[in-house]
């Protein structure tokens, strides 16, 4: 059981103080709770309400309660029974002394199958409601002394077990009781008594447990050299080597019969109507009628093989008998005491060898076995008597022949059961095929015999098998008594009630079935389990880091717990059953995958039938395993791969287009530069000038040569300095005067002249100024030039030309600004206002030419 | 005459003989310093459980294990005193456990 | 001792349910005595002092013996291990038995009846409930009460040491008589 309790406390301040005797829940659901001191309270859910319906509320002291068959309640006090029915018409009743009760005081109630109330008193022992009588009977009491009954159990069906401190006792629905005799440990006073589901009894005394398997009782009846045994006329008849006794069950006496016979019995058998045979060593056969007492004692004189009879078994009219001499056939017709009875060998009759036998069995179907020492199987069947060969079968996988046979019993459909010295036990068909065996592996089975309930007890030392009909074996052994249990070979017998007795040398083991034909399993439990999502589901999906389970359980099989074991099996790992009889199993470091784990228990080690507990589970990958991580990644990996790649070609053809570029814009300078038009221009000016003015013609061929001398040493340049550049565009500007004279008016406002320019760049506004304008006496053209510490602006008033020069190409401005984007964030500035055009430059500082 | 003195013969030897069953002692229960065992009882899954005066325990035939509820803190449950009586909730041991807690918290 | 037997009949006072007066038989003079008897030793004690109460119309009843008035011990040091040691009677003075009858008899009506007791015995401060047969012989203005039974200490956290272990038993044998007049009503 898993200590996990999911703890509803309800409190109650008015039931403090007292002690709760009995909690019961009809079938309406309603909760009553009797309590010794405060009476019945009923709770609804909510609060709790003494019920105080007439007398119910002057009852203070209550020492039990129950539900009937009927939905009463009926409780028990130190006033009798009262018997409460809530509901609709709420009444009340009431056994006492009037009614039968032998004792007013009442202390324990138990509700037994047919509805009967077993009750239990202070000073009386038990009593019993019949249901179907509607009384009280008062059971056989015992000794007032024995003291107040402190527990009732429902035991077998029509059986109650009693306890009170000092005792324990069994009753029986016939009224019959009797006392169980405690072991000499238990010293202290009996706390608790219950029968379980499985047929133990437990005892509670003090601290220590006591558990008796009921199945089995022990009887020493004080004579040693029991041999066989037998059932008839109500008593068990002990065969032993000092002679004949009967035990009388009713009134736990033994008596000696036939006292002055020298008996030395070997064997026993009961026919029909009730007499008892019964083989001696040496003596012969006696005859014994168990009513009148009447015998009759045959010997080799009056026919018989040998007068040693190991074994006897019959049917109807005739017994057959396993003598040292071989086998003798009796038949009598009415009454054997009529001098009317047929002897017949069969070692004369038949080729029979000369051999022990151990067992004779009359099946049901009329068919005797006989089961030698050393010769193997014979049947004797239709007046014809023969071996019967066993077939080997491959699935049995026994070696040979089994020769020696100690033990014959009746299986279901016709079959037999026999049980041979190498220990193995064969179940064999009409025509001898082995359908089934059993594996009995600490010892040679000396006796097989059937139960009432349809099971087979597999008789050995220190232990019983009882296999029932579905095939399943259960092992009796240490813990229910059984190590010091050495059992004569074929000393059993099955009586009237289908219990069994079984002889042991000086003592009797009375075995009584408890519904061994119902199936029964070790009933496994779940105590704890880790990942604790597995704990109340059947399945769980686990992280990757749960990749474990550890798992705790029992199986619960209290009439041996010792003999549990269990096998488990992880579906995904293992690759066979791990066999344990460890309660737990641990595994860790689960690769991801889907598992089963399943656990079996088995008081047998045969798992065939056994309860499992299972659990599935699936260990989820970690992340970076997963599918779409995975996709993912990869999908990543190019993508950037693919991007880093193609930024990486823009990069380089950026670079290209910029080498491309500036080599354009510098092919463009030049080609700007050694434009033709200036060349002619300027020509045709100087031309002017030499016929003017000598002196004034080589001031223009040097101001043209200074030009054209800075063209060439900064043609290459990216940026030039702010003097050389200014000096160059006076250059310019002084050609361009001596041509157009006081048409063209310059303004200069340089206020700082430091930094960087594109070379060429303020010549080429002024010439863009002078290209596209008109520059007349007219229109005369004013080009303003203004330098600060940041900008040249270069500005004039918009006079358009009316035709369009084909001087014009359009690249100057366009790959200056071009070039400036190279060069610097900072971007020339184009304004065209109604009148004015300006451009302005930025100055750069930090850039130095490349 | 032979017949009444084989019948007398007959009945001599008789004395009383007893039935007993076989105790086995199940391993204690030193655990928590029990002292006394007050009830045993069988749940309707087979487990067996004890009420002792020490708390209650339950069995599976090798070990004892303390029961506990968890409320709040994993509160054991408190030892059932003597005249007080478990029986089986309808079904699960939870059912139990709650059963055992509501009478013993209420009897305080 | 006036102030015990009014603490007992206040207790007899309580335990009456009936309106009024209650037919109350009462004495001083009960007699208790016990035995213990050990592998080594037997010890015995009586006292004649016992008071005791019964309604005989709730049915009910008060008994009470201070623990001093034992006498009989086979040497005072015995009896002085009784007082203080085991019996802690400077704590514990006195020992009780109260509670109600469980057969509805007629205490009233000439008879004898075998009844129950069942009520809290107190010794040593410790309460146990006991139910004990009690035999009531009634005349009608007199009730002889006479009860055994047996206390084992341990209900009553009575501490024997080991060593005296042998001497001293683990049940003690007690025996009360006592004969109950009718009381004067009030």
């Amino acid at each position: 059981m898993s200590a996990h309790g999911n703890g509803k406390h309800i409190v109650a301040d008015s039931l403090r103080g007292s002690l709760i005797s009995g909690l019961l829940f009809n079938d309406a659901d309603q909760l009553f709770i009797t309590t010794y001191g405060k009476g019945i309270w009923k709770y609804d859910g909510d609060t709790f309400k003494r019920v105080g319906f007439r007398e119910l509320a002057q009852i203070d002291d209550i020492y039990d309660a129950l539900f009937d068959l009927q939905g009463r309640m009926w409780l028990a006090t130190d006033n009798g029974i009262w018997i409460y029915q809530p509901g609709a018409p709420e009444s009340l009743s009431h056994i006492g002394q009037d009614q039968g009760l032998p004792d007013e005081i009442v202390t324990q109630l138990e509700l037994a199958v047919n509805g009967d109330i077993w009750i239990g008193l202070y000073d009386h022992g038990m009593a019993c409601y019949t249901i179907d009588r509607d009384t009280v009977v008062s059971l056989r009491s015992l000794q007032t002394s024995i003291g107040n009954v402190i527990g009732l159990c429902k035991g077998r069906p029509g059986e109650g077990w009693m306890a009170t401190e000092k005792s324990i006792v069994r009753y029986n629905q016939d009224g019959s009781s009797k006392e169980i005799k405690l072991p000499s440990e238990m010293k202290d006073r009996v706390g608790s008594l219950l029968y379980d589901i499985s047929g133990n009894l437990w005892v509670a005394n003090g601290n220590k447990i006591f558990v008796a398997n009921t199945r089995f009782e022990f009887t020493e009846p004080g004579i040693s050299g029991i041999q066989a045994l037998a059932v008839s006329n109500n008593q068990i008849w002990l065969g032993c080597e000092s002679g004949l006794y009967g035990m009388d069950q009713q009134h736990r006496q033994i008596n000696r019969y036939l006292a002055n016979e020298k008996m030395n019995i070997l064997s026993m058998y009961t026919d029909d109507a009730g007499m008892l045979w019964i083989g001696t060593f040496g003596q012969g056969l006696y005859c014994f009628d168990p009513r009148t007492k009447r015998h009759l004692h045959l010997t080799e004189k009056n026919g018989l093989s040998n007068n040693s009879i190991l074994n006897i078994d019959g049917h109807g009219e005739t017994i057959w008998l396993a003598t040292l001499g071989g086998i003798s056939e009796i038949s009598w017709k009415g009454n054997p005491f009529n001098n009317d009875i047929s002897i017949t060998g069969f070692n004369d009759k038949f080729d029979f060898p000369e051999v022990y036998v151990y067992d004779v069995f009359a099946g049901p179907d009329g068919r005797v076995w006989f089961g030698t020492d050393g010769k193997g199987l014979y049947v004797y069947e239709n007046g014809q008597f023969r071996f019967f060969e066993t077939k080997a079968d491959t699935i049995a996988q026994t070696d040979d022949q089994p020769k020696t046979i100690y033990s014959i019993a009746a299986g279901q459909n016709n079959t037999i059961w026999i049980s041979g010295v190498k220990g193995q036990i064969l179940q064999l068909g009409e025509s001898g095929e082995i359908l089934d065996h059993f594996q009995g592996n600490q010892g040679l089975i000396k006796s097989l015999v059937l139960s009432g309930a349809n099971e087979m007890l597999m008789i050995r030392e220190a232990g019983i098998h009882v296999m029932n009909r579905f095939g399943q074996s259960n092992l009796y052994a240490e813990s229910s008594g059984l190590n010091s249990f050495t059992p004569t070979i074929n000393a059993t017998v099955q009586d009237k009630d289908g219990s069994v007795w079984i002889a042991d040398t000086d003592k009797i083991l009375h075995y009584i079935p408890f519904r061994e034909d119902t199936h029964q399993q070790v009933r496994m439990h779940l105590l704890s389990i880790s990942p604790t999502s597995l704990l109340n589901e059947q399945f769980a999906l686990l992280k990757a880091d749960s990749n474990f389970i550890n798992i705790r359980y029992t199986g619960l099989w209290y009439q041996d717990p010792a003999s549990v074991s269990y096998r488990y099996r992880l579906i995904g790992h293992d690759q066979n059953w791990i066999y344990t009889q460890d309660l737990g199993a641990v595994y860790s470091n689960l690769s991801p995958g889907q598992y089963t784990f399943i656990v079996e228990g088995s008081h047998n080690e045969d798992f065939s039938n056994a309860q499992s507990l299972t659990r599935q589970f699936v260990v989820s990958p970690p992340f970076y395993l997963r599918w779409w991580f995975i996709t993912g990644t990869c999908l990543l990996i190019t993508w950037i791969a693919y991007t880093y790649i193609t930024a990486r070609i823009k990069r380089i053809n950026k670079l290209h287009e910029l080498e491309k570029e500036k080599t354009m814009l510098q092919l463009h300078a030049i080609q700007a530069q050694v434009n033709p038009h200036f060349l002619f221009n300027s020509f045709n000016t100087l031309a002017g000038i030499i016929e003017e003015n000598q002196e004034a013609a080589v001031d223009y061929v040097d101001q043209l040569s200074g030009f054209f001398r800075g063209v060439l040493t900064h043609r290459n340049a990216e940026l030039i300095r702010l003097e050389e550049e200014l000096e160059m565009v006076r250059n310019y500007i002084y050609i361009l005067q001596k041509r157009y004279g006081n048409n063209l008016r310059i303004h200069e406002n340089i206020a700082h002249a430091a930094g960087w320019i594109a070379p060429l760049s303020i010549q080429l506004l002024v010439e863009n100024a002078i290209k596209h304008n008109i520059v007349s006496a007219e229109k005369p053209l004013s080009i303003s030039i203004v330098v600060d510490q940041e900008w040249v602006a270069v500005s004039n008033p918009i006079q358009p030309k009316i035709n369009a020069s084909t001087e014009s190409t359009g690249f100057g401005l366009s790959s200056l600004v071009a070039r400036y984007g190279y060069l610097t964030d900072r971007k020339i500035e184009i304004r065209k206002e109604e009148n004015t055009f300006a451009v302005r430059i930025p100055i750069l500082y930090n850039d130095k030419p490349v | 005459m032979k017949i009444f003195w084989l019948l007398l013969l007959s009945f001599t030897c008789s004395h009383v003989f007893s039935q007993d069953f076989y105790f086995r002692k199940e391993p204690p229960l030193v655990v928590e310093d029990v002292r006394q065992i007050n009830i045993i009882f069988q749940a309707e899954d087979q487990m067996i459980w004890l009420g002792t005066d020490k708390g209650v325990f339950w069995y599976d035939g090798r070990r004892y294990r303390q029961s506990y509820v968890l409320i709040s803190n994993w509160q054991r449950l408190p030892a059932l005193p003597k005249v007080a009586k478990v029986r089986s909730g309808r079904d699960m041991k939870m059912d139990i456990c709650i059963r055992c807690l509501l009478m013993v918290m209420v009897s305080i | 001792m006036i102030k015990l037997v009014s603490i007992v009949l206040l207790f007899a006072m309580a335990l009456t349910k009936a309106n009024g007066q209650g037919n109350i038989f009462s004495t001083q003079t009960g007699t208790i005595s016990f035995i213990s008897e050990a592998p080594l030793e037997i010890i015995s004690a009586t006292s004649k002092k016992m008071e005791g109460v019964i309604d005989a119309t709730a049915l009910s009843f008060a008994f009470a013996v201070g623990i001093r008035t034992f006498e009989g011990f086979n040497n005072g040091l015995q009896q002085q291990h009784f007082y203080e040691n085991y019996l802690e009677t400077d704590k514990y003075p006195t020992a009780t038995y109260s509670g109600k009858i469980i057969e509805h008899v007629d205490l009233t009506k000439p008879g004898t009846y075998q009844v129950r007791a069942k009520g809290q015995l107190n010794i040593h401060g410790r309460s146990k409930e006991r139910i004990l047969k009690v035999e009531l012989i009634s005349t009608g203005s007199e009730i002889k009460v006479s009860a055994t039974f047996l206390v084992p200490l341990v209900d009553h956290q009575i501490e024997v040491p080991r060593i005296v272990n042998q001497k001293i038993a683990q049940e003690i044998s007690v025996a009360v008589h006592g004969t109950l007049t009718l009381a004067v009503k009030p």
